[in-house]
């Protein structure tokens, strides 16, 4: 038989209160907490992991705001480029009209003189800005430069990069060399958008309208390369949205798995609380019966 | 007849009274550390009969005798303790300094490994506004918050190291104090074992400081004239009424002052040791590692990039170890290299930036996974010691709750004996009386 000395029972009863104790503060701290998690050594596997989704988490976040900005300068492009298009519907229009020799030289004058005001919208177009920075000149602030009616390119060819995911970063600028065609012609960039304008413009002024009919080849052109820039334009704007929804779902689908890892279960922590509780007054009301038991109280 | 029934019945009560002293004792100490409980030995006294040394007659019955004291313990679950002791001691520290080690970098949802996804977060943020200055600042107080988080992880490991060594040293001054104190007791024992009498006070404090001892250091024992000799390794510590002392040589080391070999090391004094030699240089050279590879990777991606103003990047932190990694001073937002150029619109050096953390320095892996292993080894090292700990803490106090059950005090056990012994001192003194009376009735009721 063994023998339980007093002290021993003491202790094993003492022992027995401070497990159940801390057994019911940890219950208690889990639950005002809601985490499960507190420090690695917890659950060292699920705390790495924690720590990779959480690091991924903001970085989606990052990604998230970046695609919002590009989807705000591609719109910006995309009304900018509807913009253009329409200036050269208009443009084609005029010169169709203004190529007749039929039209007296008033009339064909006005139509010059409309080219001319179509020609600085056009500069404004080319110049768009989206938060202070040009959408068509690169990195430059301004595309082109009008000096006097006779409008040259300032931009440059770099283009304004967006990391939207991890793996995908999109240009969510537009060239405007191409678009506004300083590199078509011969030598290149004699058959911009702008210089085929004032050549038009020149030409309906003057006795020999006809002339400008040689630039409606031309205008359909810069036609061609605006809707082709809006097409990119449309593109990349599907592709960022594709891109940012799936990285809105992922961050719900990383905060659920780290949730899972790193936050209680309310129900199941309720009932631990529960449990704790219930053992910590047995073991009290056990140990008030206990330590008030002695051989003592029966001799009399 | 009667005149012997008044010996015998004088021994019975004088072997209840001492039976009865020593209950009380029992008693008084019920809450004592490692007092061990006593028991009497009686034994039926037999007088010899003898005249002068040669037998005369039948052996008569004289009574009772106390023949001694016995300490309720048993020398090999002493041992047994004793060798746990050391594993227990040892386990027990590795847990408390891992668990310290855990807490230097930080709270697990703010700390060091936090502050670093936050900054490379804060690159891609700046990617989308380059020429933003309030997003460049954002960057450098990222920065910041990494540089300070590693150098207050330097700064713990430092001061932990420091309390190491003060632990280390004050073991060392403890093991010498227990065996000093251990030589005085053996020598007092000798004394008391040489007079004949029982030492069981001397004995009993003995017995807690080798159990003390043992925790400190792996010893083992032997004992010789009731004088015990304490090796550590095979070097005596304790010989008799002589003690070695042990004192700390280059780096701490402990070494036996007689020769200055080195000290076969156990317990916590193992424990506190490897945590100086390996452990906690091991954290801060992860930690330096850490700092080194980002302040490389980050400075060379910054000065390939360009400021505000054109001109190119400079470095963006300084220092190459944890302790002294800080934002440089001349950083200021415009300073930031954003671009590559000084295009407000160039974004292309933060981009660049944002991905560093993943970027495999060749030899030594990405900063990110460094930083996430480090924290994972730490807390997987506290939880694993913490695990250890508590089956050598287990396993040691069930070897203490065997020893326990034998020289533990149950205070009903000792009642039971009072009352028994009580009942022994009243029947021996009613032997007496009725001794008494019998010789009345013969010398006064006689004759008359």
């Amino acid at each position: 038989m063994t023998r339980i000395p007093t002290q021993t029972a003491h202790k094993v009863m003492q022992h027995a209160m401070e497990t159940n104790f801390a057994k019911l503060a940890d219950a208690q701290r889990q639950l005002s907490s809601g985490k499960r998690l507190t420090k690695v050594s917890d659950a060292p596997g699920a705390a790495i992991a924690v720590n990779r989704l959480r690091a991924k988490e903001s970085m989606a976040g990052a990604f998230i705001s970046a695609a919002d900005d590009g989807l705000s300068m591609l719109s910006a492009q995309d009304s900018s480029l509807q913009d253009a298009s329409s200036i050269l519907n208009r443009v084609r229009e005029l010169v169709v009209s203004g190529t007749s020799r039929l039209q007296n030289p008033q009339v064909r004058a006005a139509i010059a003189t409309e080219l001319e005001s179509l020609r600085d919208q056009m500069v404004a177009v080319a110049n768009t800005q989206y938060a202070g920075r040009s959408v068509f000149g690169g990195f430059s602030a301004t595309a082109v430069q009008n000096t006097g009616g006779s409008v040259s390119w300032v931009g440059d060819s770099n283009t304004v990069d967006r990391r939207v995911s991890p793996e995908l970063i999109v240009s969510v600028s537009s060239n405007g060399e191409q678009v506004f065609g300083f590199d078509a012609g011969s030598p290149a960039g004699s058959d911009n958008v702008f210089t085929v304008i004032n050549r038009a413009a020149a030409a309906i002024r003057s006795a020999t309208p006809e002339d400008a009919r040689v630039e409606l080849d031309k205008i359909e052109d810069r036609m061609m390369s605006v809707s082709s820039a809006l097409a990119s334009v449309g593109g990349r704007v599907n592709q960022i949205e594709m891109v940012q929804s799936q990285a809105e779902d992922s961050i719900v689908a990383m905060r659920t798995s780290r949730s899972l890892l790193e936050d209680v279960d309310m129900g199941e922590a309720v009932v631990n609380l529960r449990d704790a509780e219930a053992a910590y007054q047995a073991t009290l009301a056990v140990v008030a019966r206990l330590h008030s038991t002695s051989l003592l109280d029966f001799l009399r | 007849m009667s005149w012997i029934s008044l010996q015998i019945g004088l021994t019975g009560t004088n072997a209840a009274r001492r039976a009865m002293e020593l209950v009380s004792e029992n008693v008084a100490n019920v809450n004592t550390e490692g007092y061990t409980r006593r028991r009497i030995d009686l034994a039926a006294a037999a007088s010899t009969g003898s005249i002068n040394g040669q037998l005369r007659g039948p052996l008569t019955p004289s009574g009772v005798t106390v023949q001694g004291v016995t300490r309720m313990r048993d020398a090999i679950l002493d041992d047994a303790y004793r060798a746990q002791a050391a594993a227990a001691g040892s386990a027990e520290m590795r847990a408390e300094l891992a668990a310290r080690s855990e807490e230097i970098l930080g709270p697990f949802d703010g700390g060091t490994v936090v502050a670093l996804g936050e900054f490379w977060t804060a690159w891609e943020q700046l990617s989308s506004n380059p020429s933003d200055l309030a997003s460049r600042a954002g960057v450098i107080s990222a920065g910041e918050r990494v540089a300070t988080s590693l150098r207050s992880a330097a700064h713990q490991l430092g001061s932990m190291e420091k309390l190491v060594k003060d632990r280390s040293t004050d073991v060392v001054h403890q093991i010498n104090t227990y065996a000093a104190q251990i030589a005085q007791l053996n020598s007092q024992i000798g004394d008391a074992t040489f007079r004949g009498t029982t030492a069981s006070d001397l004995l009993d404090r003995r017995d807690v400081l080798l159990d003390k001892l043992s925790r400190l250091v792996t010893v083992s024992l032997s004992v010789e004239n009731g004088m015990s000799s304490v090796y550590v390794g095979s070097f005596p510590l304790v010989t008799a009424m002589s003690a070695n002392k042990i004192e700390e040589g280059p780096g701490g080391a402990p070494l036996w002052a007689a020769t200055g070999t080195p000290v076969d090391l156990g317990g916590e004094l193992a424990a506190l040791r490897e945590a100086m030699n390996l452990t906690l240089p091991g954290i801060e050279s992860s930690l330096d590692e850490i700092a080194s590879v980002l302040a490389t990777v980050v400075n060379d991606q910054h000065q390939a990039g360009a400021t505000l103003d054109g001109s190119p990047g400079t470095a963006f932190f300084t220092g190459t170890t944890a302790a002294d990694l800080r934002v440089s001073t001349a950083l200021t937002p415009r300073a930031v290299a954003a671009g590559t150029t000084s295009a407000p619109a160039d974004n292309r050096n933060s981009l660049a930036m944002a991905q560093l953390g993943a970027y495999p320095v060749p030899g030594v892996g990405a900063v990110d996974d460094l930083m996430v292993n480090l924290a994972g080894q730490l807390g997987e090292s506290a939880a694993a010691t913490e695990q250890m700990a508590r089956v050598f803490s287990s396993s040691l106090s069930s070897v203490d709750d065997q020893r326990q059950s034998q020289m533990g005090v149950n205070l009903d056990e000792e009642f039971a004996d009072l009352i028994r012994y009580q009942r022994a001192y009243e029947a021996s003194a009613r032997v007496m009386q009725i001794a008494d009376e019998m010789l009345d009735k013969l010398i006064n009721g006689t004759g008359a």
